[in-house]
């Protein structure tokens, strides 16, 4: 798919967040481990950094944000998770979080390739505010991986 | 020794002998800060401000430099002038403008060697200017030179929308647009020429 | 001959005239006088040179904004209020502020230059805020990757931190000097000694550092930094669940609890996940041989391996806290610990009857 305006970035990042969402709420159930249901339940429920991002937006400006035409195409295809996440209901809560940081990452990535182009204010803000809480998240889940609870 | 008057060698540097666009000199921060309108505006008037008075003072030190037979300075005297005018741009560019200044980031000072600064007081002297003549040429240059970049950052801004085939995005496109603005600006050529 | 003295001669002169002439044209123009910046209304104000960056003067003021990156741009830390006199707001600050942030005149105080009278809003408590170099006089391994680091103060001699505070220790890093936020450890009746618990973070800048700290060697670090909240009523009982290496604040807050009130009832939950992740649990069993009140419980989540023996708990810390706690009796809760542990201990505690506003955690 092609992308050439600021609402396909948005519909695939969206799409991808859910993916994430319902892919936590399963490992929260198929894990053998509760450490990493207790940690993939809590990530579940805080995977909505694009809904947050979108409220503050008015329906006008949302309309001319996602209108917003990009110059290329945001090639986040390097980034293989999109495509899909696989791992074992035995994963431990380390490596939970190390696949949960790389697709903070990804996200990141996606972002930063908007923001690399000349693009209007309203999305610049947006985009900027999305990759801010992105990194933000990554922080957080390097912080809980240091200490080291599940 | 040529007797044009200075305000002709004024419009002939900006449309005729582009010095970015008939000498393709300065193309590196040309290409590098032409994609925003208002960085465009800001780089061009510091520029041509510089090229300005730098060709001036260069025409001073050149004079003084034959007088005393030291024309093997020439080279060396124009990059300090050109270095230290710099400098006190930059000064002014951050009194009055922070918001420019930080901008224009690190093409502030590589204004020093941006060579179509050096390449108007070289031409000065090749082609045996006289002072409100050297003045004439070095603001006409330097507009020229903003002319050019204002040009671009506007059509790179505009492109944006075109669908640029995947080998050519980016700066080489950008030398394609460059080639054809130059191609546009030879149809002055008729209207006066400097040589 | 002469030819190369006159180049030289004139060469030498061209440049020692341009350095006169921009050491002259920098006096006028990069000289912005002296600045007043007002703090909090007049609660400070302090003259400073104009032409640094705000939070250079303050920091030569002695008034220490947090900042980790040291004034790169590049943290987004050094938050300050600017009320008026900041100029407008620069591209190297807008990926820190929020929209709303931008509108309440919130800027980087590492990109605002000082450039005419400038009037600030920084928290109150940034006004106690010292610099302080001390010397590492003891480390202790307390598991396989964390250490007890306790600096004794040279100047200033004394600290006046409370439980929950913590300070930013300066470490080096190849782009200059870092800081990072730590915990105090030791309680405020030993003002001249700061101890820090540090979990070694592989590839982090300031852990590795820390850990490689021995007796003797200095250590700069600016604080105490944060807000405190202990009540003073001692019928009020306290509650500390902390997990993973998360017991530094909690430390601080029991050993000043029996400090003042040796029969106020308190209980202090652990979770760790093996028994080689376990440390303090001697002390505080000691501690809770002295005063009765005090109940110490420790919870293991990962199974035990053969061989071992453990008489704490199995499980997940917050289970502990709900298998312990009986309702309805007026209590604080601090907790420290990853997100995930303190929701999931927050629900069990407003289960017991505690109000959401008698919780106190760290927020990331």
């Amino acid at each position: 798919m092609a992308i050439t305006t600021v609402a396909d970035v948005l519909q695939r990042a969206a799409e991808f967040e859910k993916m994430l969402a319902e892919y936590y709420d399963g490992l929260s159930r198929s894990s053998t481990r509760e450490g990493v249901r207790m940690l993939a339940n809590y990530m579940s429920r805080h995977r909505v950094r694009m809904e947050e991002n979108l409220k503050n937006l008015s329906p006008a400006q949302l309309a001319r944000v996602r209108g917003e035409p990009l110059r290329y195409d945001p090639q986040a295809a390097d980034c293989r998770c999109f495509e899909g996440v696989t791992l074992s209901p035995e994963a431990s809560a380390s490596q939970v979080l190390d696949a949960a940081i790389t697709f903070d990452e990804c996200l990141v990535r996606l972002y930063r390739q908007v923001l690399q182009q000349p693009v209007a204010q309203e999305v610049k803000e947006l985009f900027e505010s999305l990759t801010r809480a992105e990194e933000r998240d990554e922080i957080e889940l390097k912080k809980i991986k240091a200490m080291d609870y599940f | 020794m040529s007797e044009t008057s200075a305000l002709v060698i004024l419009i002939a540097a900006i449309f005729t002998n582009n010095i970015l666009l008939a000498n393709f000199l300065g193309m590196c921060s040309f290409l590098a800060c032409s994609r925003q309108l208002d960085t465009a505006v800001g780089l061009g008037i510091a520029v041509t401000f510089v090229t300005g008075f730098t060709t001036a003072l260069n025409f001073l030190v050149q004079r003084v430099l034959v007088t005393l037979d030291l024309e093997h300075l020439t080279y060396i005297a124009f990059i300090a002038v050109i270095a230290a005018f710099v400098q006190f741009v930059e000064m002014l560019v951050e009194r009055i403008s922070p918001k420019l200044y930080y901008s224009l980031g690190i093409f502030l000072p590589l204004i020093t060697v941006n060579c179509a600064i050096l390449g108007t007081a070289l031409f000065m002297v090749i082609r045996r200017y006289n002072f409100v003549q050297s003045v004439g040429f070095g603001f006409g240059a330097g507009a020229g030179w903003a002319l050019a970049i204002i040009l671009m950052a506007a059509l790179r801004q505009k492109m944006g929308y075109s669908n640029v085939p995947r080998p050519f995005q980016g700066v080489a496109i950008a030398m394609i647009v460059t080639g054809v603005m130059a191609m546009v600006f030879m149809g002055f050529a008729g209207m006066v020429n400097i040589q | 001959m002469m030819v190369y003295l006159l180049s030289v001669l004139v060469f030498g002169g061209l440049v020692v005239g341009f350095t006169i002439l921009l050491i002259v044209a920098e006096r006028y123009l990069t000289n912005y006088g002296v600045c007043n910046i007002d703090v909090n209304a007049g609660q400070r104000v302090m003259e400073v040179d104009g032409g640094q960056t705000l939070l250079a003067s303050l920091i030569a003021e002695k008034l220490y904004i947090p900042s980790a990156c040291g004034g790169r741009g590049s943290c987004g830390y050094c938050k300050v209020t600017v009320l008026a006199g900041g100029g407008p707001v620069l591209p190297t600050e807008t990926p820190y502020l929020t929209r709303a942030e931008i509108r309440g005149g919130v800027r980087l105080a590492c990109q605002v230059k000082v450039r005419e009278d400038v009037s600030i809003r920084v928290p109150e408590e940034l006004l106690n805020v010292r610099l302080f170099q001390a010397t590492v006089v003891s480390t202790r391994s307390l598991t396989h990757d964390i250490k007890e680091i306790r600096l004794s103060l040279n100047e200033p001699g004394e600290i006046s931190q409370r439980p929950g505070q913590y300070i930013q220790v300066e470490a080096p890093s190849p782009e200059g000097p870092v800081y990072r936020a730590y915990s105090i450890s030791s309680p405020p009746h030993e003002p001249s000694i700061v101890e820090l618990i540090v979990r070694l973070v592989p590839g982090g800048v300031c852990s590795p550092y820390l850990h490689s700290l021995e007796v003797g060697d200095p250590v700069v670090f600016t604080g105490p930094y944060g807000e405190f909240s202990l009540s003073e009523d001692p019928l009020v009982e306290i509650v500390c669940v902390g997990g993973g290496c998360g017991m530094a604040p909690i430390k601080n807050i029991i050993y000043s609890v029996y400090h003042r009130w040796p029969e106020r009832v308190c209980w202090l939950f652990f979770g760790c996940r093996t028994t080689r992740d376990v440390f303090y649990l001697e002390e505080f069993k000691d501690l809770a041989r002295k005063h009765p009140n005090f109940h110490v419980i420790y919870a293991l989540s990962d199974p035990l391996g053969p061989n071992e023996t453990w008489d704490g708990e199995i499980g997940f810390v917050h289970l502990s806290v709900d298998k312990h706690l009986d309702a309805g009796i007026e209590r604080q809760a601090f907790l420290c610990g990853p997100p995930p542990m303190i929701e999931a201990v927050t629900s069990v505690l407003i289960e017991k009857g505690l109000r959401e506003d008698d919780i106190f955690y760290d927020k990331f």
